[in-house]
Formats: C-alpha cells, structure tokens, sequence
C-alpha cells in the first residue's frame, strides 16, 4: 500500500507509543473486568449449562467478526489485543434470558459494537455504554426478547429444555415488583437470591457473585468499586423511602437491589473508566445520578428494567460533572501541589537583561498602541484628533 | 456555463455535497417522523417539492424587497396554502395512510429547510438560480426521505410498499425517531465517504461548521435582555426601504468598559511615584480632573484623548525632569486635556 | 391544587417521558444546529416557550367553540398556523415598539416562532384533549425539553469535536446523528416507545 493511500485512508502505518501504552492500560482494566465477570459466567453456566456457554460463545464471535467488517468498512485500525470487544459481548451475554434464540446476543452485540462504539472510535472514546445501548436497543425493537426469562431447568438435559420453543417462563424479581407483588420470604427465600436460584438475566441473579465482583474490584481499583458502592447505596436508599411493596421497608431493599440489572450495573455498567467522570466528587455525583433515574425509571416507567436506560442517560451527563463542579480544597492542594513540583522542574531565574527587554517590549506597546488610536482616530474624525 | 452545466453543478453541490438534511441538518423532523414508510415517502416528498420549489420561486420574484420578518411568516402561510390542496388529495385517493400521518402534513409547512433555502438563496439570486437551487435540494431531500424512509419499513415492519417480506426478524424501534436519526447518520456516513472518495477536493463537513461550538454559555439573563434589547448609541441606525418599525435612538449611557478604564487610569496614576514637588502634585491633580470630569459626547475620542494626554506627560517627564519644574501648572497639561465642552 | 399538579405533571411528560425533540423528531434541526450555537440558546428558548404556550392555550380555548371542535384535521391545522401567525404578529410588534429589539433578535423570534416544535404543540394537545391547564404545562415543558435537548447535544458535540479517533467517514454531522439516535434511545426509556399521538 503506497504511503498516499495509506494517508488517504487514514490509518498510521505504526503504532506510536502512546498508543501502545494505551492499549496496554485497557488491556490491564478489561482483565480485571473479565476477573469480575468470571463469577456471573460460572454461576449461568451451572444454572443454564450448555446453552449458557453457546450464548457467550456467539456473542464473542460475532464481537470479533464485527470489529474486524467494521475495521474494514470504517476504516480504523481494530485493536483486539484490548480485549474491549469480548468484555462487552461476555457482559451482553449476560444480560440476556438463558432461553434467547442465536440472533439475540449476535444482534445485540453488532448493533453495540458497530453502532454504538465503533463509529467513534475505540474503547478509549466512547460516547455511550455500547453493552447497556444494545440492550435498551432490543428492549425497544422487541421487549418480549429481552423479557422472556425461563424457570431454572431442572433435568439433565437442560440445553433440550431451554431450547424448546415451549420453554417453561417464570417471574422475575423485577417484574415481580413492577406488578406491585407483594413479594416476600415467602415467595423468594434469601438463599435463592443469594445463590441466583431465580428467574431472571443470565449472569445477574446470583448476589454472592456480584457480591464478590464488587469485592475484587474494590481490591483492585478502589476508586472504581466506589462508584459501585455510591450507586447501590442511592438505589437502596431510594427503595427505603419509596418502596413499591408492602412486605417492608428492609425487603424492598433487598428485592429492588438484587433484581433486573441494578446489581450487574453496579459492576461493570456504573464503573467503566472511559465513560465514568475523573474527579471523586463527580464519580460519586454522577452514581448518584444514574442510580437516581435507574429507580425512577423503575416506578414510573412502563418498562419491566429500564436500568440499561439510566445509564445511557447518565453517560450523556458524565462529561460536564468534571467541568461544572466546584474544585474543592483537597484538589486545589493536589493542583498546586503539581504546579509546584512543574515549576521545581523548570525553574531558573530571570535574568536582568531579559526584565529590562519584557519591559522595554511594553513601552514599545503602549507607544504602538497610541499611535494605532491616533491614526484611527484620524481616519473617524477625517482630521487630527486633537481639534 | 450552459444551463446543463450549471444545472449539474447545482445538483452536485445542493443534493450530495451539502445535503440539507445529512450535511447542514435542516429539515430532519419530518425525516424523523414520518419517512417510516413508502407510501409516507411518496407523500411527503411530493408535498416538500412542491413547497419548496413554488415557495423559493415566489420568493425570488416577489419577496426580495419584504423585510425578513415577514418572509418567514410569508413561508409558514404560503405553505399551509400548498398543504392544503395535497392534503385533499391523499385524503381521497389514501385515506388510511392520510390518517395515519395527519399531524405531519402541517408541520411539513414550518419546515426549516423551506425557510433556509428562501433566506439563503431565494431572495439574494435570480428566478433561475432559485429554480434550480429549489430542484437541487429537492432532489437531495427526497433521496434521503426514500432512502430512510424504504430502510425503516423493511427493517421495522417487515414489508415493502405494504407488501409482506417475510424477514425473520423486525426491528420495531427503528420505526421510532431513534431509528430516523440512526439512518440519517449511516446515510450521512456513507455517503460522505462517496464524495471523499469521488470528489477529493470537496468537504461536506463544511456544510456544519463545528468550529463554531464554544463553552455553553451561562449569561445572567440581566446581560442576556441588555444585549438584545437595548439599542447601542454607536452602532449605526439601519434605513430600510420599508421600514415599518424604526427604532429610537436613546441618549447613550457611558458603557461598562468606558467606566472601567477611567476607575483604571485613576487607580495608576494614584499608584505612581509620589510626586517630589509640589508643582508635580499640581499637576497630576490636573490630569485626574481631567480624566474625571469630562462629558462624553464621543467617548472613543475621549479615550484617546485622555490616553495620549497621559502618554505624553509620561514622556516629557522622562525627556527633561529638571525641566518640569518649569511647567506653567495653571495650563491643563499641554493645553490638550480634556475640556471638550 | 389539582391545576397546579396537572400543570406540573403535563410539564414533566412533554420534558422527559415524552421530549419532543428525542421521542418525537421535533424541532430536531433547530435543536441540532443550536447545539452548535450555545449563546442563542436562552433566548431562542425564551421565544419558543413562549409561542408554545399561548398557542397551545389560545388553541384550547378556541376548542371550547362548538365551530371549532367540529373542524376535521385539516381544520385544526389551519387554525393553529393562523393562531401561530397573529402570536408572531403580537410579539414582533411588542419586542420591536416597546423593548427596542435589535435585528438578531427579530430573527430569532421568526426563527422561535416558526418551526416544528411550536406547531406540534397544540397538535398534541389537541389530541390528548388537554385542559387549560394541562396545555400550559405541556407548552412550557416543551420549552425546557428544548433546553434539555440542546445542552446535551451540545456536551456531545464538545465531545466529539476532541476525539480524534472517530473515523473520516463519520467526522461531522454522521457522529452527530448517531449521538443524537442514541440519546433518542435512552429517552424511549421512560416511556417504552416514541411520541404517542
């Protein structure tokens, strides 16, 4: 390919170092995200077995095959080694019912990554959550996909029963409460949820797992994990004081937290670093937030999960937390602090002769200055300005 | 240039390279809206050109001297006028889709590509520069509203001019604005690698400057009422040939800046060297009243004046301080300060 | 108390659970290119939150005449151009003779006046069979959802403008689209579909 063409299509013959170093760091951060997704993953496969993992399997295919068409027709240099593509088909994988047909997560996983993410570039310049738009995608175009969670198969041959187009459905929590149910201990016990023995997502029932997930990031990437914890917090908070059952205050906690997606949210949706802010007061604003809209949409939305919504709604907000918020004490210190040690750096004293040439270009100024008004002033007034 | 080529040239430039609707983002609710189907197609492609072709032309020959703020009410009447008959017609011979599409005919009146068009070209060009402008963005319209408009059905609805496909799958949200607004931005895509790669020199994105975003702006809306509403004394009064309104000239206040600069000037020459004689003393004192008490009837005269006063006292004190003691101080400075009254 | 509340209530569905300009396509353009523009934006929605309001009150005080309920579509729709159109009238002479407005804003108050968003107002409201009350809140929310509209266009557009790594085919209005598509799609969140008429 001739350095023209190369140009006119826009792709660097090599990568620069920066690049590089790039690439590395979010190849360290999709690894602990596979870390926090490992859990999820084995909890559905023991649950929904063979079918659990051909779902995965699809949504990774078609995750490469799509960055490599994209790369392709878009003209941009696929970067696979980033693992940022197989991280989002695994966590849309996730999100789906056990009993979805092949083209659910390949079509979610193509319009994620095709439509979503790579029309603006890569996973370092991401606009919105490409997992959570695809989900809000299918939920839109066809909800009794989304919806349809099959009762936790029983027999052996788990993949014959969830396969079947008469695959038993059962309630899940979500719907439960979206119905005003007034479901208690006495139709959930605290074991089931705990285990994930549930109907619902995939890879989003079973608490212990997302239980550890917030665990190891908060080891990990603490100031991640805290996003996770502020955005869990605002949710319980918010099913305290407004809780849409009747079985108490403490149960509508429990049950508004470990239903739908809030949990999985909390663990890969609330802390992706592209997206989320940098200051630790706009982090904590803006899980606040999107566990604010995610509980709203719960109560006065007519859709059974509109997480995935609220937080394609906080990503928009995200950028102008960092910008809008008061600087406080504590980042002042650290600003100066820098400016500081900047200033050690290059620090050298100004010469004599150089003070008396900034002063000498000032008068030169103000004299230039001067002249320049007089010479308007002469051209408005068709005369000397003076008379 | 022949018409052929002029007319060619036209379409290039209107219909692809700066499509209203991909490129300067005019025109995209009824886009959005309504292009779900074909037959919503047909109908609002066909009341579109219409609109837009007689409404530029009449525009061309009949508004070019009516001051801006009545063309556009001009456009939004004459285009329910235009809607009208059309509407009567579907009615008749589509009933169904007529009803389904009832409230997007009007809005179709209001359309912004109507008015840009008339503004930008209409009423600053001739009857035949109009008329193929006017056919160049209509066919640059309608393309995008088939092209959406023939995606959306079969990828939304399953059909094709009502006409059952059998896909296996049908995507619903597409038939949402979301779904308008995606295949806008696909088509945009496209075709905006087309021209790059047919048309090297041109540049659609010119279409819509983004150059132009700033900070969003948080005026008081105090600031926000004082610039648009009141009147600057130094800004020149417009005479229109038809001027139905004219504005009042107002005694100008002395702006902020003007007001600033004085506290300024008052502040540094306070800040300057204490004066060693009293004759000095004098003589600042001079200068500052000079400053203070002078009326404005031209304030950038003033300005001037009053920053050259202090420049050239500057500097005849620097050429000859012994000099100055000398300085007859009942004169006002060199006998330039600033008594204009 | 009840009027408050369905005022605030209709102000909230036309500002969120139903944005015109996401969930319905309206005022889209304007909303598009004032994005671009952030130093027009309070006055352009200054200007269009007023002209929704009192064209869709006058408009559903006018429904009160039996004349006028009686009016097929067609009907209504020349009707509210011909409210739309004295309401410009009235607040042209009043910006112009009493509060001296200068030239851009005249524009702007065409600009207001005349579009998608302010017409598809007592459209709407004609349809739900609004109140008085309701059609306030449902002009004022559509005002504030234009607002809403633009200033997240507008951070999506400071986004995009320093990403350097969106390919050449989408730099530009093809980005902005797709960005605007997907706000779009997290507004339909609300309420599970698009603008009910």
């Amino acid at each position: 390919m001739s350095e023209n063409e190369r140009l006119r299509i826009n792709i660097q013959p090599v990568l620069s170092e920066t690049e590089k170093l790039e690439i590395k760091n979010t190849r360290k951060y999709m690894i602990d995200m596979l870390m926090v997704l490992l859990a999820p993953m084995a909890m559905s496969f023991y649950y929904y077995g063979l079918r659990a993992v051909l779902l995965v399997l699809y949504a990774v295919l078609s995750a490469l095959i799509c960055e490599f068409l994209s790369s392709k027709i878009y003209k941009f240099r696929a970067s696979y080694s980033d693992l940022s593509s197989i991280v989002t088909a695994i966590s849309i994988a996730m999100c789906i019912p056990a009993s979805s047909a092949w083209w659910v997560p390949v079509l979610i996983t193509v319009f994620a990554l095709a439509v979503v993410k790579f029309p603006f570039g890569n996973s370092r310049s991401l606009m919105f959550l490409p997992s959570a738009a695809g989900i809000a995608f299918l939920t839109v175009c066809n909800s009794a996909s989304m919806f349809s969670y099959p009762v936790i198969p029983t027999t052996a041959d788990k993949f014959a029963q969830l396969s079947s187009s008469n695959a038993a459905l059962g309630n899940s929590i979500a719907y439960m409460l979206s119905q005003g149910n007034s479901i208690g201990i006495n139709i959930i016990s605290y074991i089931d949820i705990a285990v994930g023995n549930v109907s619902g997502p995939m890879g989003t029932t079973c608490a212990v797992a997302i239980i550890g997930g917030l665990l190891y990031l908060l080891i990990r990437r603490p100031r991640t994990a805290m996003m996770s914890f502020v955005y869990l917090g605002t949710c319980a908070v918010y099913a305290f004081l407004f809780p849409r059952i009747t079985t108490g205050r403490g149960i509508s906690i429990i049950m508004e937290l470990c239903s739908g997606l809030t949990g999985f949210a909390a663990l890969l949706f609330v802390t992706n670093e592209t997206l989320a802010p940098k200051r630790t007061n706009a982090r904590v604003l803006y899980a606040v937030l999107m566990g604010l809209i995610t509980m709203i949409l719960r109560t006065f939305g007519s859709i059974e999960d509109s997480t995935v919504f609220a937080v394609l709604i906080a990503n928009a907000f995200a950028c102008t937390l960092d910008q809008k918020l008061p600087i406080t004490k504590r980042e002042q210190l650290l600003l100066d602090k820098k400016k500081e040690a900047e200033a050690m750096s290059t620090d050298k004293p100004i010469d004599t002769d150089e003070q008396s040439q900034i002063v000498a270009q000032k008068v030169m100024e103000i004299i230039n200055n001067s002249e320049e008004t007089q010479e308007s002033a002469e051209d408005e007034n068709g005369g000397v300005g003076n008379e | 240039m022949n018409d052929k080529t002029s007319f060619s040239t036209s379409i290039k430039n209107s219909a692809f390279i700066k499509n209203p609707v991909l490129f300067e983002s005019i025109g995209i609710a009824p886009v959005v809206a309504m292009a779900v189907s074909v037959k919503t197609a047909i109908m609002l492609s066909v009341i579109s050109a219409a609109e837009l072709i007689i409404i530029e032309c009449f525009a061309s020959i009949a508004l070019k001297k009516v001051k801006h703020e009545y063309r556009v009410l001009i456009y939004a009447l004459l285009g329910v006028l235009i809607n009208v008959p059309f509407w009567l017609f579907f009615s008749k011979f589509a009933p169904n889709e007529t009803a389904n599409v009832s409230i997007f005919l009007p809005i179709i009146a209001v359309n912004s590509l109507i008015a840009l068009h008339c503004e930008r070209v209409a009423v600053r060009s001739t009857l035949k520069e109009t008329f193929f402008d006017a056919v160049s963005a209509t066919i640059g319209y309608v393309l995008i509203i088939f092209i959406v408009a023939i995606l959306r059905e079969i990828l939304g609805s399953g059909t094709f001019y009502s006409i059952k496909l059998n896909l296996p799958v049908q995507l619903k949200g597409l038939l949402l604005p979301f779904g308008g607004f995606l295949m806008l931005g696909f088509a945009a895509a496209f075709f905006k690698a087309r021209i790059k790669s047919r048309y090297p020199e041109e540049n659609p994105e010119e279409a819509f400057n983004l150059s132009e975003i700033s900070q969003s702006h948080h005026e008081d809306i105090k600031t926000m009422l004082h610039e648009d509403f009141e009147s600057v004394a130094n800004e020149p009064i417009k005479e229109n040939p038809i001027d139905f309104f004219k504005s009042v000239v107002e005694k100008p206040e002395q702006p902020e800046e003007e007001k600033h600069e004085k506290r300024k000037k008052i502040k540094r020459a306070k800040k300057e060297k204490p004066v060693k004689t009293e004759k000095r003393k004098k003589e600042k004192k001079a200068v500052e009243k000079s400053v203070k008490a002078t009326p404005i009837e031209n304030p950038r005269k003033e300005k001037y004046e009053s920053e050259f006063d202090d420049i050239l006292l500057d500097l005849e004190r620097s050429k000859a301080p012994k000099e100055e003691e000398n300085i007859d101080i009942s004169k006002d400075g060199d006998g330039n300060g600033g008594d204009e009254a | 108390m009840r009027i408050i509340t369905e005022l605030i209530s209709a102000a909230m569905y036309a500002m969120l659970a139903q944005n015109f300009i996401f969930t319905g396509g309206y005022g889209a353009s304007e909303a598009v290119r004032m994005a671009a523009k952030p130093k027009q934006l309070y006055p352009m929605t200054f200007f269009i939150t007023l002209f929704s309001t009192t064209v869709s009150v006058i408009c559903v005080l006018l429904e009160q005449i039996a004349a006028v309920k009686q009016l097929s579509i067609l009907g209504h729709a020349v009707e509210f151009i011909i409210v739309l159109t004295v309401m410009y009238i009235i607040v042209l002479a009043i910006s112009v003779l009493v509060f001296k407005a200068k030239d851009r804003t005249v524009r702007r108050i065409g600009i207001a006046a005349f579009n998608t968003l302010v017409i598809a107002v007592p459209f709407i409201n004609y349809r739900a069979a609004f109140t008085i009350a309701q059609a306030i809140g449902s002009g004022i929310g559509s005002g504030f959802a234009f607002v809403i509209a633009v200033l997240l266009i507008n951070v999506g557009l400071r986004r995009l403008d320093r990403n350097p790594n969106i390919p050449e085919a989408f730099k530009g209005t093809p980005a902005i689209f797709i960005y605007v598509s997907i706000l779009s799609l997290a507004f339909s969140g609300f309420y599970g579909s698009g603008l009910t008429m």
